[in-house]
């Protein structure tokens, strides 16, 4: 019978001394003096990294972010984009024609990055998952920012792909267009992306049942009331409001051309109230970094805590 | 728990997007617009063909007319093209049966089709549909919410009168304002004559917004994107088909 599936065989090297035993084992073969290693935080890494893409290829999240970033040429060639701009389409340039056509971004921002994130860490718990992996060779690190970064890539591959389309859509319809307009306006997507995701993942170190719609809601509608909330009431200038990431998706698109889009509710006042804003990559942009680094240690820092 | 190589790689990270950021920064988009010596038309102008029912001896004061084909319209034609001296109108070659074409000057051509009175032998009054023949060109500037502009414009017709941003301006005097929303504002002038169509004016309009984005690059920012965006999801569809491995 063959032993951890391999067939019994002429056993190599030096032959343990047992006569009056049929087995013959080499060192190697019985473990014997064998030195093993842990995988390497990389391997451990990638490992995780490619088991949580293998999971997202499987979920029906990836076909509902591939519809979502289609709707943008079939905005183009239904014509409606034309219809929204009306008579002032000849006063914008390519950079107000892809703000335009990124209008959702604010909600996206906020949405996208929650869905994907929220039920990464606590589906593992809820499906005894983790307690496997965990008994494996494997750092909680690694664990944690290996399926945090599998989501983000995938969050974030939505996005360029969003933006590659834009870019193109934009260019046919006005002629080329300015990369440094385009730089900028991604770096605040990213930045906005990276805070918002890392939040999600964060807090749903603490939960047991992950909620993207309560990430969502910080984002999109608790941080920019309260913030609205405190201007109107003297109690901070409107710029405070820019300092959250829930501005990255205006910041995205004010940095394209058109400011004070009213499809957040950040734009909403912006033009009701008639207030600009201005966001600088510099430092809004790093701003939401930071941010996300917080987030994503404090998830960490409970992750590594969680009892087992 | 993150190690130092990490932490270095973050700050590395942040320090260059730091540094290189404000080469991205995009400039104020408000400019400033300043034209000297623009000939502008004042008048649209609307067209009627008419076999005269008798002598016409009035036309209402901005409708002028025309035998069909005659010499004066062909230098109208051309005056209300191009500008320079403005032609008698055949008046008096006029006569009952002929075919003459009409021509009415309005500040107002929105509209395809338009009425006009016209008087024919000094007994009847006719109201006559005009079809649109040349639009005025418009002179629009297209401003953000928020945005303060203000707007200087020199003419010397003192027939004419001209309005900007709905409020009538006055010669070489500067109009400031701010607008409540994004949109355009119009400059246009008002005249009740033809020899008045075209004058010379010359403007100054201050925080016109620029088109943004207008530059080169992005078509490579664009594919370089596509192509990592291409890349991630067609891993996402590798995996999807199932790999050994991954089994």
């Amino acid at each position: 019978m063959s032993l951890f599936g391999k067939k019994d065989e002429e056993p190599k090297g030096k032959l343990d001394d047992y006569s009056d035993s049929d087995y013959f084992a080499s060192d190697e073969d019985a473990h014997r003096s064998v030195k093993y290693k842990l995988p390497s935080q990389g391997k451990q890494f990638a490992t995780i990294y490619a088991t949580q893409m293998k999971l997202i290829s499987k979920s029906k999240m990836i076909i509902m972010l591939l519809i979502l970033v289609i709707i943008i040429p079939v905005l183009v060639y239904a014509g409606l984009v034309d219809d929204m701009l009306g008579s002032n389409a000849s006063y914008f340039g390519p950079g107000d024609y892809a703000a335009v056509l990124l209008g959702g971004l604010s909600i996206m921002i906020a949405l996208l990055p929650s869905v994907l994130m929220s039920k990464t860490l606590p589906s593992e718990f809820r499906e005894r998952t983790a307690y496997l992996s965990m008994a494996l060779p494997q750092s909680r690190v690694t664990f944690y920012l290996g399926k945090y970064l599998a989501s983000l890539t995938v969050c974030v591959a939505t996005f360029i792909l969003a933006y590659a389309i834009t870019i193109f859509m934009s260019i046919s319809a006005k002629g080329s267009m300015d990369a440094g307009v385009v730089i900028e306006s991604l770096g605040f997507t990213l930045a906005g992306i990276f805070a918002v995701a890392s939040t999600a993942y964060g807090i749903s170190a603490f939960l047991k049942k992950g909620s993207s719609i309560l990430t969502f809601f910080i984002f999109f509608v608790i941080i920019p009331v309260l913030m609205i909330l405190m201007f109107t009431n003297n109690i901070l200038s409107a710029d405070y409001l820019s300092y959250f990431p829930s501005f990255a998706g205006d910041a995205a698109c004010t940095a394209l051309g058109i400011s004070s889009f009213p499809v957040s509710i950040n734009g909403m006042f912006a033009v009701l109230f008639n207030v600009s804003f201005d966001a600088s990559l510099a430092f809004n942009g790093v701003l939401y970094v930071i941010w996300g680094i917080l987030f994503l240690l404090l998830g960490l820092f409970k992750f590594m805590r969680r009892e087992m | 728990m993150v190690s130092k190589r990490v932490v270095l790689a973050m700050i590395a990270v942040i320090a260059t997007m730091v540094m290189v950021s404000p080469s991205f920064a995009v400039d104020s988009d408000a400019k400033t617009i300043e034209v000297e010596d623009y000939s502008y038309q004042v008048l649209g102008v609307y067209y009627r063909e008419v076999t005269s029912p008798s002598t016409v001896s009035y036309g209402s004061y901005n409708i002028c007319y025309f035998e069909a084909g005659s010499d004066n319209e062909k230098l109208f034609l051309n005056y209300i093209e191009n500008g320079g001296s403005m032609p008698n109108d055949d008046k008096k070659s006029i006569s009952k049966g002929d075919t003459i074409h009409l021509y009415a000057g309005s500040s107002n051509t929105y509209w395809e089709k338009t009425d006009f009175y016209v008087t024919f032998d000094n007994i009847d009054s006719y109201s006559l549909e005009f079809e649109r023949f040349k639009e005025k060109p418009s002179l629009e500037f297209y401003f953000e919410a928020g945005a303060e502009y203000s707007a200087v414009v020199t003419w010397s017709n003192k027939n004419v009168t001209f309005r900007f941003a709905n409020e009538s301006i006055s010669s070489g005097v500067m109009n400031y304002g701010i607008m409540d929303y994004s949109g355009s504002k119009e400059l246009y002038g008002y005249s009740s004559s033809f020899a008045d169509m075209w004058i010379d004016i010359s403007y100054t309009i201050d925080g016109v917004k620029d088109p943004n984005g207008v530059g080169e690059g992005a078509n490579i920012i664009g594919a370089i994107l596509l192509v990592l965006s291409c890349i991630v999801f067609g891993t996402v569809i590798y995996l999807y088909k199932g790999p050994k491995w991954a089994k």
